[in-house]
């Protein structure tokens, strides 16, 4: 036993495997046959783990001479050492495997190396046969391909025969496709300009409130901006002073119109209608006039002959009578309406300037105003007429020759028919100067004119205010307005926010007086469920 | 601003309020109101300085950059400029009313 493995494995130099590979070794021929049988692929596998050291090729190069002889022999162990003789050996000894199992595994290994697995078959064919209806267009496009290029030009190709061809004609095409639209926009402009046309002359000829009732509304579509304005302040403005006057125009005179100064209407007829003309200074409904057209549609209601005259393009004067007994009592002929109505009215130049003058003096002729007799005289018009107008007159008041109708407030009326006094102006002008100065005009003055429309703008500015301060207060079902309101008014104007508090500006802007009174309100903003907290406060001051 | 003064008749205020709101006002609330009326007015004053400095540099280009905010006097004195001016002409106030107010609109 021992010898035969000694004397194998001698020439291959290593002493340890004899006693390994004995116990195989040890077999027969047979057996060793039959281990060859064996040699399914998880044999060879096996052996080859179980080698220890793999034997390097160079010792067996380096024996292969006497070993070549030996492999006549076919040692296991020979076969058992490298793969390479292995598989040799496998191979040929596949043929001798006995069993039908052995057979089979030889057949499937030489049928895998020879490639011969159906399912190799099925890939060749598959590869093959693979025409799915893509590769089918693909071929197509392919073929194709080359053809359809063509094809896209040929269109304008077609084009450029038909423009070759027909020189004459495409300008005779062009000509019909021109006139098409014509043919169609014609009618509709002229559909057009018959609708557009009448309305206007309609509304300026016609004396029918309706269609000026429509200008109202068209007014309010066309100018958005404006239009929230007009709702706020300006058409406030305009209801709170025109509306009495008119009541009272119609219980007194006529004296209240809107005169066309249109100078073809001047010579006629105006003289009696205009009779309240120059006295009175009536900015706002200029002003009004100029923003929109609503004043038109009111004074026209009372005078349509003046109406008439609009279609000359000529500007607007509307005399307002005083409201009150007292205030015409109080009038007094005035210089300055003329010039607020400069001032107010820019745009509208020297003849309303002009006019009025003239105006006034027909109209002392014609029409006496019992109460305004002094007013057709050009002199300085009395306060109340100048309140009425708008809020800018304090200064001129103050200039006036009259010290007592300075004293009096001149009121307005809001649109819920209550007087208010507007913010003195020596107030205003303070403030609008220190602000003046502080944006970089050091040397800033504040003009009549500039505080008049400082004046006027923070009168719309309070009516504004108070009607969003009312509008919030009615939200939350008050009928106070709170501080809660106030403050509400200030974050949605962007005045605070996180940083900023309204005690913070108030610190910033008000003097420490009235800080002492606001004080009293962070408590009180705490206190924001409470709902009817009514503190009436009577105007002391 | 105003000095030892009172800076403004705070019954005017709120009679005004009350006129155009119809609705009582309570106590302290004109004061707050009034606040909100000299933001109304203000100039770039009151804007923190550096932002100040920023704008009278800018105004020597004539091309305010940072009106952030319309404040009646503030965008008056920027338009007067503009147009060269030497004071505040009122043109230039109605100019700038409409977007102020515009601005304080709650």
């Amino acid at each position: 036993m021992a010898t035969n493995p000694a004397s194998r494995n001698a020439p291959t130099g290593s002493s340890t495997r004899p006693p390994r590979i004995t116990p195989r070794n040890s077999d027969s021929n047979e057996a060793l046959l039959a281990a060859a049988t064996k040699e399914t692929p998880y044999g060879t596998l096996h052996k080859l783990a179980n080698l220890p050291r793999p034997t390097t090729p160079l010792r067996r190069a380096s024996s292969a001479g006497p070993p070549s002889q030996r492999s006549t022999r076919r040692t296991p162990a020979g076969q058992a050492r490298t793969p390479g003789a292995a598989a040799q050996r496998g191979s040929a000894r596949r043929a001798v495997a006995v069993t039908p199992h052995g057979r089979a595994a030889a057949r499937q290994l030489e049928a895998r190396r020879a490639g011969l697995t159906p399912g190799k078959d099925r890939r060749r064919s598959g590869r093959q046969q693979r025409e799915t209806p893509r590769d089918t267009l693909r071929a197509l496009s392919r073929l194709l391909a080359p053809k359809t290029k063509p094809i896209v030009p040929t269109p304008p190709a077609a084009k450029s025969t038909n423009v070759n061809f027909r020189l004459p004609e495409d300008d005779l095409e062009d000509g019909p496709e021109l006139e098409r639209p014509r043919m169609s926009l014609p009618i509709d402009d002229e559909d057009d300009d018959s609708l557009l046309l009448p309305p206007q002359s309609a509304g300026l000829e016609d004396e029918n409130f309706t269609v000026q009732s429509v200008e109202l509304g068209r007014r309010a579509i066309s100018e958005q901006p404006l239009n929230r304005f007009s709702r706020g302040s300006f058409g406030s403005v305009r209801l709170s002073d025109q509306f009495p006057n008119m009541n009272e125009m119609g219980f007194n005179d006529y004296d209240d119109s809107s005169v066309m100064a249109g100078q073809d209407f001047e010579d006629d007829d105006l003289s009696g209608d205009v009779s309240g003309l120059p006295g009175d200074n009536n900015t706002e409904t200029l002003r009004d006039i100029e923003r929109g057209r609503i004043s038109l549609g009111r004074t026209s209601d009372i005078r349509p002959t003046v109406v008439s005259g609009d279609d000359t393009e000529t500007t607007f004067v509307f005399n307002v009578p005083p409201r009150d007994v007292s205030e015409l009592q109080d009038l007094e002929p005035a210089d300055e309406p003329l010039a607020r109505i400069e001032d107010e009215v820019s745009d509208e130049d020297a003849p309303d300037e002009e006019v009025p003058d003239e105006m006034e003096e027909d109209e002392v002729d014609n029409v006496s105003m019992g109460d305004h007799d002094s007013r057709t005289s050009p002199q300085p018009v009395d306060m109340d007429i100048s309140l009425v107008d708008t809020t800018l007159q304090e200064g001129d008041i103050a200039s006036a020759t009259r010290p007592k109708v300075a004293k009096k407030k001149r009121m307005k009326i809001s649109k819920h028919g209550i007087q208010y006094p507007s913010l003195p102006p020596g107030v205003v002008k303070k403030l609008a100067t220190s602000y003046a100065r502080m944006g970089g005009n050091s040397k800033a003055k504040i003009s009549k004119e500039t505080l008049d429309a400082v004046m006027q703008a923070s009168d719309w500015f309070f009516e504004q205010v108070s009607d969003d301060l009312a509008a919030y207060a009615k939200h939350a079902g008050r009928k106070t307005i709170d501080e809660s309101d106030i403050v509400t008014l200030m974050a949605r104007q962007r005045q605070t926010n996180a940083t900023t508090t309204p005690f913070s500006l108030a610190q910033k802007h008000l003097p420490r007086e009235l800080l002492q009174d606001l004080r009293m309100v962070p408590p009180s903003k705490l206190k924001k469920g409470r709902q009817l907290h009514k503190v009436e406060e009577d105007p002391e001051e | 601003m105003a000095g030892g003064q009172k800076l403004y008749p705070r019954a005017t205020v709120k009679k005004i309020v009350k006129a155009h709101s119809k609705r009582n006002v309570t106590k302290n609330v004109d004061v707050l109101i009034f606040l909100d009326y000299a933001l109304f007015l203000q100039t770039y004053a009151h804007l923190p300085a550096r932002s100040r400095v920023f704008h009278i540099g800018l105004s020597d280009l004539q091309t305010p950059v940072l009106i952030d905010q319309y404040r009646l006097m503030k965008e008056a004195s920027i338009n007067a400029k503009q147009a060269g001016e030497r004071g505040i002409s009122a043109k230039s106030v109605k100019k700038v009313t409409e977007p102020s107010l515009l601005k304080f609109k709650g």
